[in-house]
């Protein structure tokens, strides 16, 4: 009786209304390049104050499930990922554009996102307290190598140019993390004497110079349209005919896709752009056809977009449990639980169980939305996209990214810091550097520095230094994935050799 | 790019990563105990990665050589033209936007640089007088748009200058 209260506290007309046009901002959103999801939410943030508590948290979490969904448009369409969450989404989602198969990657996205998001939704109802104990058990040092995971599993798949290089962007990256005042010890450095550096490389800037810029730069150098289709791919795609089967036979990686997402949601400061790249690792060692990634297989773009939506609501976990907000974005959204007087952690789930479950109902509604909204949307912008012809295309997305790196902060140095990252972004890709490891360097050189002085002074105290790196078991997992990680590729590689030499032999 | 071309420019990048990891090492030296630990780590990483990478590109360099000097050139489709001065100019049109968006203001600098970028993308059919008057026309429309979106309804400032 008590959930069908729930229910009709959900499927009010207001309710309705707000989750839909909800949906809808979230997307707009999450789709324009320098506005995250943490941004997205904050800025609607002040309409909530005059809302009813569930009201308005239903209307924060559907806008960021949405734009968390609408960070693809931009990864798929222009190689300008919305959000940082769908990074791993521009691998596989622009080269399928580039090649005519963009409308099938939005639809995959749209129906991997709800699929995604319902499932972090359900596990977050039937899961949340052993999912906060698990969240419990990542210390600094644990962090720290999840970090480091992240970036080498990054620097060894996206290297166009080989692992080395791949690993020389990833760690270029880092060192772009260190400009600025320093997370523990407050040293400024590496500003060059710039007050604009002072506060660090903004990881939205950093990804509209490195990822957008290039592609602006190279639409000049030859005369090919944008989007190269060829004429047998120049019919309507089909839903149900054509994204359909695709998504079966990625039936695994779906799962899988989920099952990561969920966890590294629990984890808090991990958050979904580390969910999507492992996930994107995962699929990529298990297909198949591993070579195939990172030119336009829609398993990527599956297992990207899975994993980051799967992690909008097992990122409430630390949030609602711990009060430990698992992604800015929750940090904001914990701020309006404060604004609207809810008290967060274990009593959340008894004294506010109402609202709690109103809220999670409305959510799912809101994931089950994008479905509908999503597919009409994006079957339109992938239109939008093959219709204009490039010297429209061009100045539109240098306009948007330049607009977009400014609104990050309101700082016009932003700007410059994004053409001159897109500049020189350009030139070492033109050398097979590849940007994505840089750009996931940046983002997490922070928690990876963070992390290694806790973990550091930790061992310093407890006179036990090897031990607090290199001793606790999660710890070890997750170092044994990184060695993998790194060496798994040279060796494969000589494996190959091997057996070519035998064969012509 | 060929490998041979490719390689003046990848042994530049390499020697200058290398050249920033020993700046990077250099520089730390000024800071605290805990500020200088991760810099350091990061410093001698991409020191060793760039000199890594510069022994690969000698090493490939010489192979490609060998083999190079035993093949026969490969008569392949003509390259494509390819207009690298293009890709520069479009730099500096964006250089210059971002440089002039303070005193030009946001809806003058974006409008200019939009139909400077949207003339300089290469294209087969040439510009007639009414081409160029429908992309200035919709340059002002996105423009404004743009303007009007961010300003007026998501209540997020542009840059703004002497003009508007």
């Amino acid at each position: 009786m008590e959930f069908l209260s729930y229910v009709a506290g959900v499927l009010t007309p207001i309710n309705i209304a707000i989750i839909a046009i909800s949906v809808v901002i979230g997307i707009v959103l999450g789709a324009l390049p320098g506005i995250s999801s943490a941004v997205a939410v904050a800025l609607v943030l002040p309409v909530t104050f005059t809302m009813e508590p569930a009201t308005a948290l239903i209307f924060l979490g559907s806008i960021y499930m949405a734009s968390c969904y609408g960070g693809s448009y931009g990864a798929i369409l222009l190689n300008a990922p919305g959000t940082p969450q769908s990074i791993a989404t521009t691998f596989d989602g622009f080269p399928m554009t580039r090649r005519g198969e963009g409308a099938l990657a939005m639809y995959l996205s749209c129906l991997v996102s709800v699929v995604g998001g319902l499932t972090g939704i359900i596990c977050f109802v039937l899961l949340a307290p052993p999912l906060s104990k698990i969240a419990l058990m990542f210390g600094p040092s644990e962090l720290f190598w999840l970090g480091i995971f992240g970036v080498s599993i990054m620097s060894t798949l996206s290297g166009e140019g080989g692992p080395l290089k791949g690993l020389i962007s990833g760690v270029l990256g880092l060192a772009l993390s260190l400009v600025g005042i320093a997370v523990i010890s407050s040293d400024t450095r590496y500003t060059l004497g710039m007050p604009g550096l002072v506060g660090g490389i903004g990881i939205v800037p950093a990804c509209i110079g490195l990822l957008v810029i290039p592609v602006v730069i190279d639409m000049m150098r030859t005369k090919d349209e944008y989007i190269q289709m060829p004429v047998s791919r120049q019919r309507k795609v089909r839903f149900l005919e054509d994204a359909m089967p695709v998504l079966r036979s990625n039936r695994l990686n779906l799962l899988r896709s989920n099952i990561i997402g969920l966890f590294v949601g629990v984890v808090p400061a991990a958050g979904g752009a580390i969910a999507s790249l492992l996930a994107y690792s995962a699929a990529m060692r298990s297909s198949g056809d591993p070579a195939s990634y990172g030119k336009g297989n829609p398993g990527g773009v599956i297992a990207s977009e899975t994993a980051n939506n799967a992690t909008v609501a097992s990122s409430f976990v630390p949030t609602f449990v711990l009060a430990v907000p698992g992604t800015p974005a929750d940090a904001v959204i914990l701020a309006a639980m404060l604004i609207h007087g809810l008290q967060v952690g274990p009593a959340l789930f008894t004294h506010h169980a109402d609202i709690l479950w109103t809220f999670m109902l409305g959510l799912s509604l809101a994931t089950a939305l994008i479905l509908p909204i999503g597919l009409f949307m994006g079957r339109h912008a992938y239109q939008f996209i093959v219709a204009v012809p490039k010297s429209y295309l061009a100045p539109l997305i240098a306009t948007t990214a330049l607009v977009g790196s400014f609104s990050y902060q309101n700082s016009h140095f932003d700007m410059v810091i994004a053409l001159v990252l897109g500049g020189f972004g350009w030139l070492i890709a033109r050398c097979g550097f590849s940007a994505p490891p840089m750009v996931l360097g940046l983002l997490l050189g922070p928690i990876i520095e963070r992390s290694f002085t806790q973990a550091f002074l930790i061992g310093r105290a407890t006179n036990d230094q090897i031990g607090i790196f290199l001793g606790r078991p999660i710890s070890i997992v997750i170092i044994i994935c990184v060695l993998i990680s790194v060496f798994a590729p040279h060796i494969m590689s000589n494996i190959t050799k091997r057996r070519g030499a035998r064969h012509v032999s | 790019m060929s490998p041979d071309r490719k390689f003046p420019a990848e042994m530049a990048i390499a020697v200058f990563l290398a050249l920033l990891g020993i700046y990077i090492l250099f520089s730390s030296r000024s800071f605290s105990a805990l500020g200088s630990l991760f810099p350091r780590i990061i410093g001698v990483l991409l020191l060793i990665l760039s000199l890594s990478l510069v022994g690969s590109l000698l090493n490939k360099l010489r192979k490609a050589r060998a083999v190079l000097s035993e093949s026969v050139h490969d008569p392949a489709s003509p390259p494509k033209e390819v207009m690298l001065w293009r890709s520069f100019a479009s730099v500096a049109i964006m250089g210059l936007w971002v440089g002039l968006v303070p005193i030009g203001g946001f809806i003058t600098t974006s409008l200019l640089s939009f139909l400077a970028i949207a003339f300089l993308v290469p294209r087969e059919a040439p510009w007639t007088p009414r081409s160029a008057a429908g992309m200035a026309v919709s340059g002002l429309v996105t423009v404004s748009a743009i303007y009007l979106l961010l300003t007026k309804l998501l209540l997020v400032p542009l840059p703004s200058g002497y003009l508007f």
